[in-house]
């Protein structure tokens, strides 16, 4: 009896902690670009209530030099130039937002500004931004929108942090670290808004900062959230219920740091040891479920944390499409409007979206199934 | 109180200052009729085109038609201007318009060539030029109808199987989707739009369709597509004396989501079922009187009240009507719309209720695409800012204009060339001045 009730815990534990691996996910598959170069910079945003998936990319041949947008609409995907790209520049990569009222906008910088680009009824509209000086090539910007649409900029600069914030008629620019303590290469820097319009800004030195404009004195706050790593791609985040979180990647760990508010601190776990991704979006479920996705050799991973703990799907073949992905390739996330994850990334086919994951139970996990409803039945009998 | 132009400050105009009494009056009622004029927009259009019309977000009507040169094109009808762009070369047949909320404009057509069955064409929003696809298989009278978020649903004939099929654009896979809608669909050889597609107020789509026996169609069926599935909803008019399902029926929803159809019984009444929590409840909208004449319904509009308009086509006057339920059913011609034979004209309202109509005219051979109604704007001599009145705006706009007889026109001026002279002058006063009349 006491083996009985032993072995029907033992099936229990295992049950729940092997479904993360025994659970397969079957994604579906599109071709975004198939000519797209072969960049590890891709970024997604879902447009119109988020239905439409968009991507940011670089462009292909003869406009590698450009910006790309690539729409799904009912005509298949369509590719658009948006502007002058440099892709030597690591603040180069584009970073995508979806607005409020459904728009999708991008933030990337050239060798000489720093390009703001939103959808709009009549087309795509794109702005130029003065970059914050000095700086070099691989400090980035970041972008979100505010609840009336909106769009503030941060950029990082060698000497402080700016955020631009667009008035109707132009930028309006604040200053969130005036002076750095020591002038720090790379800055790097990454921006949300949170669900009352409070600027977030999550940046590097002395380890990784956090910034938030006080709604009362209208002072920008800072703390240091874990003074261990220094990333060198970071990626703020809030969820629809303020939940805080900064995914981090420093010398290919994948770290997320979260706010806990029960106690005040920020606590920092090791998410992989080892990505081949150099950059993660992370991003909010409608759940307030934090989630992601990167490239660890020839497999994408999409991680959720849905409570008790990350669970780590790794995407499935497809007959008709070569999914297997480029070494440091992008793994864009972003969420539909049921909270169905798509993925975009780079392959050997091109530019391509996952979609729609089908919880199809392996054997495997039929098997734990069939063992624990035996072992409950024994222990009631 | 109100601001009134005095009539002699224009008649006494002399080209070199503008004298504009401006007196304080008392407000009196007025009633502010419906203009309908009428615009050419495109010429060369195929004798056989089958067009359509909506009115997208911005107020703004699109029509597309096939031209004699086996163009699909569309034509955006803007303030005095229409801008064509082509959406398809390669030939086909029939057009079902509907605009998005984001500014573009979807066409569904059946393609010949490259497209080789049904396709769909887009314009607008945020492609910067219209692009087309095939959809992947083929069919007849298809009609679309896109929902809050642009996503798109078909409903077409398949005559292959007599079937009444149901498509939609799914966006994980990236691919249309198909299925056949359920029910006891009827298929009248040489019958167009024997179904129509609409979204409700919960973005769901919703078919409408005949059903009977073959050539004896006797019901009403509503069809709504949700995520678990078909929802079907039957209204048998056997004892009505059946339906005449030639020219086709309109499908719009209240604010209580109840589906309102109409529709023309065999008899000859325009009729309107709505299907309301508790039953299917009917109204007459056009009561038959003489021989029968054949009316096609093709656009509905339900106002936030409950304010019903139909617009529909008297096959036998040859005439464009509106029917309004304002107070009791009346049922008005739309002046001046006639001369489109039996080529059927389009018809739309848009959110606020104004409405649209386009139609083929033969004109000395040549087929023209006209439109009319109150939301073509720019149809009014003078009215230079398409509000749809000539107004004391239009007129200070003239006032920059004016040059007079020896000068040719500016650039920018041309509306107010309004006796068409190549000059602004006092002639063109005149003409403004005749137009504040309508007031």
């Amino acid at each position: 009896m006491a083996f009985q009730k032993a072995f029907g815990c033992i099936v229990l534990v295992a049950v729940l902690i092997v479904p993360v691996s025994a659970i397969d996910l079957s994604w579906e598959y599109q071709i975004i670009d198939q000519h797209a170069n072969q960049s590890r910079a891709v970024s997604l945003a879902m447009r119109t209530s988020s239905v439409w998936p968009v991507a940011f990319h670089q462009g292909s041949n003869d406009n590698s030099n450009q910006m790309v947008v690539s729409a799904l609409s009912p005509v298949g995907w369509t590719q658009q130039g948006l502007g002058d790209l440099f892709d030597a520049f690591e603040g180069g990569l584009p970073l995508a937002e979806a607005g409020p009222d459904g728009r999708v906008g991008v933030v990337w910088r050239t060798g000489a500004d720093a390009r703001f680009a939103q959808s709009s009824p009549s087309g795509w509209q794109v702005a130029s931004l003065p970059l914050a000086a000095p700086s070099g090539p691989d400090f980035t910007v970041d972008f979100d929108f505010l609840s009336d649409n909106r769009p503030i900029v941060a950029q990082a600069a060698q000497e402080g942090i700016v955020v631009s914030v667009y008035n109707g008629i132009g930028w309006e620019t604040d200053q969130v670290v005036r002076e750095f303590d020591e002038p720090v290469q790379g800055m790097k820097v990454s921006t949300a808004i949170s669900s009352q319009d409070e600027i977030g800004v999550a940046f590097v030195e002395n380890g990784l900062g956090f910034a938030f404009k006080s709604p009362l004195s209208g002072d920008w706050g800072t703390t240091i959230v874990d003074q261990q790593i220094f990333p060198e791609s970071i990626s703020l985040a809030f969820g629809p219920n303020d939940e805080t979180a900064i995914a981090s990647v420093e010398n290919d760990s994948l770290y997320v740091s979260r706010f806990d508010p029960v106690t005040g601190d920020w606590a920092t776990e090791l998410l992989a040891p080892q990505i081949d991704s150099n950059r993660v979006n992370l991003v909010y479920n409608s759940l307030g479920q934090p989630a992601l996705a990167y490239v660890v050799q020839d497999e994408v991973h999409y991680r959720i944390n849905r409570g008790e703990g990350w669970l780590d799907f790794i995407l499935d073949d497809d007959p008709q499409i070569q999914v297997q992905p480029h070494d440091s390739s992008d793994a864009a996330l972003a969420f539909d409007a049921e909270d169905i994850p798509v993925i975009s990334y780079y392959s050997q086919d091109g530019l391509l979206l996952a979609y729609d994951p089908i919880i199809v139970p392996e054997p495997a996990s039929i098997v734990l199934f069939l063992m624990v409803t035996v072992a409950a039945v024994r222990r009631q009998g | 109180m109100t601001l009134c132009i005095h009539r002699s400050a224009l008649s006494g105009w002399n080209g070199s200052m503008v004298v504009l009494f401006l007196t304080v009056g008392v407000l009196t009622p007025f009633a502010l009729a419906q203009q309908v004029g009428i615009r050419v927009i495109a010429e060369g259009a195929s004798e056989l085109s089958e067009l359509d019309l909506g009115i997208d977000v911005n107020g703004i009507p699109q029509v597309a038609y096939w031209t004699a040169d086996n163009e699909l094109m569309l034509a955006s009808v803007e303030c005095r201007t229409a801008v064509l762009r082509e959406l398809y070369a390669q030939g086909g047949r029939y057009a079902s318009l509907a605009p998005g909320t984001d500014a573009s404009t979807s066409v569904v057509f059946s393609g010949f060539d490259q497209a080789s069955g049904l396709a769909y064409a887009m314009s607008g929003g945020l492609l910067d030029q219209p692009a087309w696809a095939p959809l992947g298989f083929a069919g007849d009278w298809p009609v679309l109808a896109l929902d809050s978020t642009g996503r798109p649903y078909v409903v077409y004939v398949d005559h292959d199987g007599g079937m009444l099929k149901f498509a939609r654009f799914d966006i994980p896979t990236g691919k249309w989707v198909v299925e056949i809608v359920p029910g006891p669909f009827v298929e009248f050889v040489g019958t167009r739009r024997v179904a129509t597609v609409a979204v409700d107020v919960d973005d769901r789509p919703v078919v409408a369709y005949f059903g009977g026996h073959r050539n004896s169609a006797h019901k009403i069926i509503v069809a709504t597509r949700t995520n678990q599935g078909w929802t079907i909803r039957t209204k048998d008019l056997e004892n009505e004396g059946g339906v005449s399902p030639e020219n086709g029926l309109s499908l719009a929803f209240d604010t209580t989501n109840a589906p309102h159809v109409v529709y023309q019984t065999a008899p000859g009444d325009l009729k309107l079922a709505r299907f309301g929590v508790f039953g299917v409840s009917l109204q007459t909208v056009r009561e038959q009187q003489g021989s029968p004449v054949r009316l096609g319904p093709r656009a509905m509009h339900i106002g936030a009240g409950g304010r019903i308009r139909v617009a529909y086509f008297d096959i036998g006057a040859g005439v464009v009507m509106l029917a309004d339920n304002l107070g009791g059913w009346t049922n008005e011609i739309v002046d001046g719309v006639t001369g489109f034979n039996d080529l059927r004209p389009a018809l739309a309202v848009d959110a606020t209720g104004r409405w649209a109509v386009a139609y083929l005219s033969d004109s000395e051979g040549i087929i023209e695409v006209k439109v009319a109604g109150p939301a073509v704007l720019g149809t009014l001599d003078g009215d230079c800012n398409c509000d749809n009145v000539v107004d004391l705006v239009d007129f200070v706009e003239l006032e920059s204009c004016l040059t007079g007889p020896a000068v040719s026109i500016m650039e920018g001026c041309e509306c107010f060339d309004i006796n068409g002279s190549t000059t602004v002058d006092l002639a063109d006063v005149k003409l403004l001045q005749a137009a504040f009349g309508d007031w």
